[in-house]
């Protein structure tokens, strides 16, 4: 999950984390933001919240010349935003978001303000209490470059947890956590990343296995068009491609293998499937269709 | 600085290369040795019914040429740089040799620069024996299997196999001929005039060359048959053209001629013969019956086989002794056929069940005359000679006896004395044209060709087969109906064509009508 969320800020993407309450989506987000030394908010969204409270919006503030409306930032004005629960709020405010997590600006009363750069969106869904919640659309998952799955810890990692968290002395784990990048520093590695070399074939094999969720293609496997009710869109292969590149230099590489696309494309295309009922009646799970792709287009 | 980059990753793909030609030499050979072997099984399984000769080194180097086949396919195919690169990779290096070639000549960045000189040492680093041949062993195994189930059909002994033994041993047998038939040639050649040797070298040539084209007994039969027949017409056309210079010669009024002539008038007078004795008999060339091979059974200087007909017919003295001076090598041909259509029907006979008494029947003369290389059913030879013995000529026509009692006709007029109580002498080959029916219309037509020629009432000689005296110490009436009805029943459940059964019954019938 680390080394997922890693290559994503590297590779300039926004993540999506999904998982239950308690599992440290949020914690592990503030910790990547001491680590990066970047300026962190918390965004927690609520079925009220109005796209304006995340946004930012002008206010009347009285001056020496008199009264004038200043512009008030709002919370996504920072270079690591962690939206929890997205899929709580509205979607008028989801959508609030997609400007940002796009675009990198945001647009008030017509006047739009960029975003400081580097920035990301890690945002957060609970898998279960589905009800009274609006799904993200696709459009807006589509936006996410890697959507990751946080498990429930095992055992071990358990006794883990509750040993760091309920030490002697500890006050919430902050304080092991110690600057390693700049934000400089992060952008020169994310240009680095983009000169890493693709092997014709290993990127021709990225871009059969986007194409392979397509089930209205001719050419589409057979559990696409048995289980899937749309693909992916270009974006994924840019993902993928993208987030390779980081895995390459990540593992002492200059050069893109099959390997790293093994490995990055499974948290670059779940959330960009959409299953049909075929799949649900059968118990299908999105892991399980992925995987047997992977396996199938990606020697 | 990209063109020493690629060189340096060309080298260092160098032993890869290597390696998959290896390993493709291996799997061509599997490949190779599995469709040999099968090509092998199926060779010897068709030769079971389709004859081969040669059938087991076929098989042989049809499993030793897929082999070989397929390892050279496999050797000459080219091995690309970008297959030794992917070889390579596959080995875990992840992907660098093959992008550090697709780079080598592209992208000269500070990063791809790293990513060469990264895979030029991995792939220095890596031996090439890591890339596995992927020899198939189960391809290996099955052409093993196919080759060990060559073993039966290779024992097995079906008609294939035996056809093919059975031509490979006429083929010997036909050479073994071929010899002999030169050899007779040679000594025909000496009783014959310049002019037609060149006719009997021609005769000779056509008969090895079909006899080297024979695919069986039956047409190697065949083709003596028909070089015996055109060796007949040849002695006729000879010993008409001598009897034409001995009558030029004598022209006149030759009394020898004109008593020969009276005793050959009488002697046809009751005979109808098909030959003229000169012709076959007096003044022929001598062509004893002492060949090579039949040397114990002649007896004296008589006319040859064909002359047979002839060999009493004319009856004169003057033909018998002209006879008497015949080259002693006359005949050797036609004893040679002789002896190969006896060794051949012999054969045949043997093959297809035939009766010993067919065979005698049918080579009566042959194996007279011939004491070699007949491994045919020799079951009667003593019958012919011992007829041929006592009487050579009995019931062969005028000129067959060798008898000459007193204004008797049929005198064998070569070998023979020509005049006087002295017994027949038997003379090799004679009664193969005496008894050979196919003649007697050509006889026929000899001797009115002869009259013709000569066009005037002068010496009129007839002789022909089944046209003799019938009196003599051969109890000739007493047995031409017992053989001819056995005979034709031999020849009824033969194995024959239609066309020697008729022979058959036309010889016997000839016998028989003169009864």
């Amino acid at each position: 999950m680390v080394e997922h969320l890693l290559l994503a800020v590297i590779a300039g993407g926004n993540v999506l984390l999904e998982g239950v309450p308690g599992l440290g989506k949020t914690h592990l987000v503030r910790v990547l933001g001491k680590v990066l030394s970047l300026p962190f908010s918390r965004i927690q969204f609520t079925p009220d919240l109005m796209p304006a409270d995340i946004t930012g919006t002008n206010i009347l503030v009285r001056t020496e010349e008199g009264n004038s409306f200043r512009f008030q930032p709002g919370p996504l004005f920072s270079s690591l935003v962690l939206a929890d629960e997205i899929n709580r709020a509205t979607p008028k405010t989801q959508a609030a978001l997609l400007e940002a997590m796009q675009e990198h600006s945001v647009t008030v009363a017509g006047e739009t303000m960029r975003l400081p750069e580097p920035y990301f969106v890690l945002a957060t869904q609970n898998p279960v209490e589905q009800e009274g919640t609006y799904p993200l659309p696709e459009a807006q998952l589509d936006r996410f470059l890697f959507k990751i799955l946080v498990p429930f810890p095992t055992l071990k990692e358990l006794d883990g947890i509750v040993s760091l968290t309920l030490a002697p002395g500890e006050t919430g784990g902050k304080q092991g956590a110690q600057p390693a990048l700049t934000a400089e520093e992060l952008l020169e590695m994310r240009a680095l990343a983009r000169q890493v070399p693709v092997a014709s074939s290993v990127q021709e094999s990225a871009l059969k296995l986007v194409l392979a969720t397509h089930p209205e293609l001719p050419d589409a496997p057979e559990v696409s068009r048995k289980y899937l009710r749309f693909g992916a869109s270009p974006r994924a292969a840019q993902a993928i491609l993208s987030t390779a590149r980081v895995r390459a230099l990540e593992q002492g590489r200059f050069n893109v293998s099959y390997e790293d696309i093994r490995f990055v494309a499974p948290a670059c295309l779940r959330h960009r499937l959409a299953l049909n009922f075929a799949a649900v009646t059968e118990g299908k799970d999105m892991e399980q269709i992925v995987a047997e792709l992977v396996d199938s287009y990606v020697k | 600085m990209l063109m020493l980059m690629k060189n340096e990753i060309l080298r260092a793909l160098a032993p890869f290369r290597r390696r998959l030609r290896l390993g493709r030499l291996c799997r061509g050979a599997a490949w190779g040795f599995l469709c040999g072997a099968a090509a092998a099984l199926l060779l010897l399984a068709v030769t079971l019914f389709v004859p081969l000769r040669e059938r087991l080194p076929a098989a042989a180097l049809a499993a030793a040429g897929g082999t070989v086949l397929g390892t050279l396919v496999n050797v000459l195919r080219p091995v690309t740089d970008f297959s030794a690169a992917r070889a390579a990779d596959a080995c875990g290096l992840q992907e660098r040799a093959v992008t550090a070639l697709e780079l080598a000549s592209t992208t000269d960045s500070p990063l791809a620069n790293a990513q060469r000189q990264d895979a030029a040492e991995r792939l220095r680093k890596l031996s090439p024996r890591e890339i596995p041949l992927r020899v198939p062993g189960r391809i290996l195994a099955a052409g093993g299997a196919l080759l060990l189930l060559c073993v039966l059909p290779a024992l097995l002994s079906g008609p294939g196999p035996r056809q093919a033994a059975a031509r490979k041993a006429l083929e010997e047998q036909l050479a073994s001929f071929t010899e002999q038939i030169d050899r007779a040639e040679a000594l025909e050649e000496e009783s014959l005039p310049e002019a037609d040797r060149n006719e009997l070298r021609k005769l000779t040539a056509d008969l090895k060359r079909e006899l080297a084209s024979s695919r069986d007994t039956v047409e190697a039969l065949v083709a003596a048959d028909r070089a015996e027949n055109r060796l007949e017409e040849l002695r006729q056309k000879t010993a008409g053209d001598a009897l034409d210079a001995y009558q030029r010669d004598a022209s006149g009024g030759n009394a020898d001629a004109s008593a020969g002539s009276g005793e050959g008038s009488e002697g046809k007078a009751g005979d109808d013969s098909g030959k003229t004795a000169e012709k076959s008999g007096g003044d022929l060339p001598e062509q004893p019956a002492q060949t090579e091979e039949g040397a114990e059974g002649s007896q004296a200087a008589s006319s040859e086989s064909q002359a047979g007909n002839a060999s009493g017919a004319s009856g004169s003295v003057n033909t018998s002794e002209a006879s008497s001076q015949q080259p002693m090598n006359a005949g050797a041909l036609s004893q040679t056929l002789s002896a190969m259509k006896a060794a051949l029907s012999g054969q045949q006979n043997a093959s297809s069940g035939q009766t010993a008494q067919m065979s005698g029947g049918m080579q009566a003369g042959s194996m007279a005359s011939s004491s070699s290389s007949s491994s045919s059913s020799s079951g009667s030879p003593g019958s012919g000679s011992g007829q041929g013995g006592q009487s050579p000529g009995s019931g062969a026509g005028d000129g067959t006896t060798n008898q000459d009692e007193g204004g008797k006709a049929g005198q064998s007029s070569s070998g023979s004395s020509g005049g006087g109580n002295r017994p027949p002498e038997y003379r090799e080959g004679e009664y193969e044209t005496i008894y050979d029916p196919e003649r007697a219309e050509a006889a026929f037509r000899d001797v009115m060709t002869e009259q013709n020629r000569l066009g005037e009432d002068s010496v009129q000689l007839e002789a022909g087969p089944g046209k003799g005296t019938l009196e003599g110490n051969v109890p000739y009436r007493q047995v031409v109906g017992e053989y001819a009805r056995e005979a034709v029943e031999a020849a009824d459940s033969a194995a024959l064509t239609g066309e020697q059964r008729s022979w058959v019954d036309e010889y016997f019938r000839l016998l028989t009508d003169l009864q």
